[in-house]
């Protein structure tokens, strides 16, 4: 029996009043009426006015000057467009899987509840938080290729380590392992997502006989779904997003093999002024996200159980 | 099973709820209310971007101008000194710029040619007179003025006197030409082992001292091609460049052999990936020798380490010296309700009293006008030869091309830059593939 | 905390049991290194004496370790009063998130309507909006309001439920036993009332990582105060450590000593936060 099919029931019960909604619906548009508030006054405009600028070529506080379709034209035929499209989508598939098995694995792994349990997972979440340009410093001196740290570490072991971030081939890998490195947002939710698996499940599941692999398998997996395909998405956003790292360690080098999608529309919005061409560019990432969230969706499915009402 | 909800709660919270959120909905939209524009005193919204210790000595002596000029109140808005084009691009979008801004002077030129300033051509103050020159010029478009200098950087040489010891040489002299820069400089870069590019067995790899601290790394080094004949400069403003032009094409490779071929100088001199730190090689300690901005001075006496000295910049093969300088000054927004008190704010802070107190003495900058210059030097502290910064900033210019192309151009350079220096690109090549990139880069700023 | 009893094959022997604990522990020490040790190399360089900071080749450990950078970044700015204002924002911001994004969320997963698929679907469209598209004109908008130069801009927004902590909150209420809700509306309770006393007490361990989040992400948001803030004294503690990155003149020795105070707050709400996030006596979880 879930909530929806409650909700049907009951509604026929009653009359519906007013506006032709039942009294579930009006209570659902009361509930999200900050919601809807907050859309129309702080998002509708602006991204209405982000939408528009793509047609636009813009140069405050030059007048605004409506030029059609030409940015998305110039895009197409824009090689650093492409590369920065190129590697946004490396980046991407390099955080978003490692990143969710690495936040599954560490949240599995750290969330005993003895003391040391706490550090270790402080220890985790740290890195997520701390200040971009420390993070960007101390990765700089980390991945340095003569005296960082990880190229030491690599000679004990005989290997040569590469140029890292001055390296065209390496400085994409390096960024990676540093977008890795915030992995500590994956834990927190597996954390709060584990600890919200019902019990009376696990119980259940225990009381049959099953070992702790098999509960895993059968039980706490599939409640896990909901907010794995909910990292999914927010972390490929993120991946879209990943500006700091490249803005104070690489500026997009070398040869433009740490160009982010982020990256250049910031570069043209402030260091070139066109904030038309800018716009443009968020619209791409738009649809680029869009097509990536729809794939989620629909890869989901059937694989992403929810426990209570029918989503 | 009641099927009515419990009327008596619903209405009451509801109507709380809803009279909450009216309340606040209307308290926010009230917002502050903007400067009721009273008929004295005028409110004039001052922004700088500066560092903190800057800030320390603006924000008192700020304070007294304004004790001084009842008829103004001076509202001081700051900037993190890194981010002045992002919150001025934004302020510009809205129509929100304050009346008078101090800015950076690579970041002037683009808001200057759209208009965003006031012209300041017609006022009194005459910047002919008790001007530098090289730091006027970053304000003044089209003929006409549209801010004023109040301080700048120039860029003298430094030598590391223990590396000159321990090599036996003689300290750089106010004589010295590029050839004598480069015949010290490779005497004094030195590999692991302790060899000189000219001793057999000698590793590049392995250095870990310079002679000098990095040759011609990014665009903006316009003044080190002139030193030795050369112009990158086509067109006045340089929106149109030149690599390849002979005198120029032998100038670059003067400096471009120094690196690939001599080793006594770092191709990657800011990056870190040869030295071991970002930053300027020579205040790593790992450069005898190096062309430096005049706020190097702070950092070297702050850390305490090095023993160093500066001469005046180089002499080139024209017998005159060459050296860049970077540069800020006041403007004045062109939708200011108030540009005469505006202006009269700008005037009180360029006084040279001003300047000399705020600036130079503190030693932030050097104070742009030519009467306040001196204050930048103090003897109290290192380094000796103080006077030199005198003679740079006459010599000094602003960065060429500085129209609102030229961060494009920098990106699209930046990387064929270090291909010549490591000898990935061949000469010709590279100086074509620069030339290219450039222009094509500028192109959107020529003819304006 | 009520452990059930479990057939005896499925317990494992007792000092099996210590050996994978001992496994385990070692295994999740191990994990964390990586994520330790470039914060550590931060910790010490930022107590580098300014000599040794910036000198090449860089030093492993600061000889001897100083609080000058410290001190010295203190002296600069007003350290105290930026924590203040970022603290005062942050808890605001943090409070009005999770009770509007929870209770958007909660509607969403629990209440039918028509419209709630094309709701839903425009509310994942504007997470996909990168923010630096809306940036500038966001602030064309907050400018024609009057409230630039004010906290406003950075707090009322959060009044409106966050899409992303929305989106969460859904997730995680659709992930319920429906029963819970089931049983408030036949007490006759309407869902205002369901989602105050049964949807957050249940969602702890939810609302404790979206307050993490939500903390976070405003004691660290640096383009808002930027573009928002005009005066020193109401700025934040994210404008504070951009204060050192000049364009001439990079203090970086100054900016990563406060980093490190401009942790100090995070660590303690994530402290707070962890009695919520993993299972313990207060909450009863299931710890298998």
């Amino acid at each position: 029996m879930s909530v929806a099919s409650l909700g049907r029931q009951a509604a026929t019960r009653r009359r519906t009043r007013g506006l032709g909604l039942r009294p579930r619906e009006r209570w659902f548009y009361l509930l999200i009426a900050p919601w809807l508030i907050g859309l129309v006054v702080f998002q509708a405009a602006p991204i209405a006015g982000a939408a528009g600028l793509a047609f636009a070529e813009w140069a405050p506080p030059l007048p605004i000057e409506w030029v059609g379709t030409s940015n998305f034209e110039a895009m197409v035929r824009d090689d650093q467009f492409w590369q920065a499209l190129g590697n946004t989508l490396v980046y991407g598939v390099g955080t978003v899987i490692p990143g969710l098995a690495l936040g599954l694995g560490l949240a599995l792994l750290l969330r005993g509840r003895r003391r040391g349990g706490s550090i270790l997972r402080g220890a985790v979440f740290l890195p997520a938080v701390v200040s971009g340009v420390a993070t960007a410093l101390v990765w700089g001196w980390i991945l340095n290729p003569r005296f960082g740290l990880l190229n030491a570490a690599l000679g004990l072991v005989g290997i040569d380590g590469p140029a890292w971030l001055h390296d065209p081939a390496w400085a994409m890998p390096a960024l990676i392992v540093m977008g890795l490195w915030n992995v500590g947002v994956n834990v927190i939710v597996y954390l709060a997502a584990l600890n919200g698996v019902p019990r009376e499940l696990q119980e259940a599941a225990a009381l049959d006989g099953a070992g702790r692999a098999a509960r895993f398998r059968h039980v706490v997996w599939p409640a896990l779904t909901p907010v794995t395909f909910y990292l999914a998405i927010v972390n490929a956003i993120g991946a879209f997003q990943v500006f700091t790292p490249t803005y104070l360690l690489t500026s997009g080098g070398p040869d433009g093999s740490t160009l982010t999608l982020a990256l250049y529309t910031y570069q043209n919005a402030f260091a070139y002024g066109r904030l038309g061409y800018a716009s443009a560019l968020a619209i791409a990432v738009v649809v680029a996200l869009a097509a990536l969230v729809v794939i989620q969706f629909r890869f989901a499915g059937r694989r992403v159980v929810y426990l209570g009402a029918d989503g | 099973m009641s099927d009515r909800p419990p009327r008596r709660r619903r209405p009451a919270r509801h109507r709380r709820i809803a009279l909450l959120g009216i309340g606040l909905l209307a308290a926010a939209c009230s917002g502050p209310t903007g400067s009721t524009g009273a008929p004295e005193p005028v409110t004039l919204r001052l922004q700088v971007s500066l560092t903190p210790e800057e800030l320390a000595t603006f924000e008192p002596a700020l304070a007294a101008v304004d004790a001084d000029h009842p008829e103004w109140i001076v509202r001081l808005e700051t900037v993190p000194q890194g981010s002045e084009v992002e919150k001025v691009t934004s302020q510009l979008a809205a129509g929100d710029l304050p009346d008078v801004l101090r800015v950076q002077g690579l970041n002037a030129q683009q808001w200057i040619r759209r208009g965003a300033f006031a012209d300041l051509s017609g006022r009194s103050l005459d910047p002919a007179a008790d001007f530098y020159a090289g730091p006027a010029e970053q304000f003044g478009w089209d003929g006409r003025i549209w801010g004023l200098p109040d301080t700048a950087s120039p860029e003298v040489v430094y030598f590391n006197k223990a590396m000159f010891d321990a090599a036996g040489l003689s300290y750089p002299t106010a004589d010295w030409t590029y050839d004598d820069m480069r015949e010290a400089a490779i005497a004094l870069t030195l590999d692991g082992g302790g060899r000189r590019p000219t001793d057999p067995g000698f590793e590049p790899a392995t250095i870990r001292q310079w002679g000098w601290n990095g040759g011609l790394t990014y665009f903006w080094q316009n003044e080190l091609v002139r030193a030795r004949g050369g112009d990158l400069c086509v067109t006045a403003d340089c929106t149109e460049m030149s690599f390849t032009d002979p005198a120029t094409a032998a100038a670059i490779e003067w400096w471009v052999t120094l690196v690939r071929d001599d080793h006594a100088a770092p191709y990657d001199p800011y990056g870190g990936s040869q030295t071991g730190v970002p930053g300027d090689p020579f205040l790593a300690g790992v450069a005898a020798m190096g062309s430096n901005g005049w706020f190097a001075v702070g950092q070297l006496n702050a850390a305490g380490t090095i023993d160093y000295d500066v001469v005046p910049p180089l002499i080139g093969v024209d017998g005159e010296r060459h050296t860049s300088l970077s540069t800020n000054g006041y403007v004045i927004s062109g939708t200011s309700r108030h540009p005469d008190a505006a202006w009269a704010l700008v005037q009180a802070l360029l006084e040279p009293r001003f300047l000399e107190a705020t600036w130079g003495r503190p030693g932030h900058a050097v104070p742009a006008r030519i009467s306040a210059a001196s204050s930048a030097i103090d003897g109290s502290h290192p380094p000796t030869n103080q006077d030199t910064v005198l003679e740079a900033m006459a010599v000094g210019r602003v960065f060429r091309p500085y129209t609102a192309a030229a961060f494009a151009a920098y990106g699209a350079t930046v990387d064929l830059f270090t291909k010549l220096n490591t000898g990935e690109l061949g000469l010709e090549e590279g100086l074509a593939q620069l030339e290219a990139a450039a222009n094509a880069a500028l192109a959107a700023d020529r003819g304006q | 905390m009520n452990e059930p009893s479990l057939p005896a094959r499925a317990l494992p022997a007792n000092r099996h049991k210590t050996g994978g604990r001992l496994i385990l522990a070692m295994v999740a020490i191990l994990a964390v290194v990586p994520f330790a040790v470039p914060f550590l190399w931060l910790v010490a360089s930022a107590l580098k004496p300014i000599g040794q900071f910036y000198a090449a080749p860089p030093t492993l450990l600061p000889d001897p370790p100083s609080l000058e950078n410290l001190a010295g970044a203190v002296a600069l700015v007003d350290v105290p009063r930026l924590l203040a204002n970022s603290t005062l924002i942050a808890g605001l911001s943090v409070g009005a998130t999770v009770l509007s994004a929870s209770l958007v969320g909660f509607a969403f997963a629990t209440l039918p309507a028509r419209g709630r698929r094309p709701l839903f679907g425009i509310l994942i469209v504007t997470i996909l909006v990168p923010p630096s598209a809306t940036l500038i004109p966001q602030f064309i908008l907050f400018s024609r309001l009057g409230w630039v130069g004010s906290y406003l801009p950075l707090i009322v927004p959060h009044l409106c439920g966050s899409a992303f902590f929305v989106f969460l909150f859904r997730q995680w209420f659709l992930n319920q036993p429906p029963h819970l809700f089931e049983t408030a509306e036949l007490d006759g309770a309407n869902p205002l009332q369901a989602w105050w006393h049964i949807a957050l007490p249940l969602a702890r361990p939810a609302v404790a990582a979206v307050a993490v989040f939500a903390f976070v992400g405003s004691w660290n948001d640096f383009l808002g105060p930027l573009l928002y803030l005009r005066e020193p004294e109401s700025f934040t503690i994210s404008l504070g450590l951009a204060a050192f990155q000049g364009t001439y003149v990079g203090q970086l020795h100054y900016t990563l000593a406060l980093s490190l105070v401009a942790l100090i707050p995070v660590v303690a709400v994530f402290a707070v936060a962890q009695r919520w996030l993993v299972p313990g006596i207060a909450t009863g979880g299931w710890r298998g």
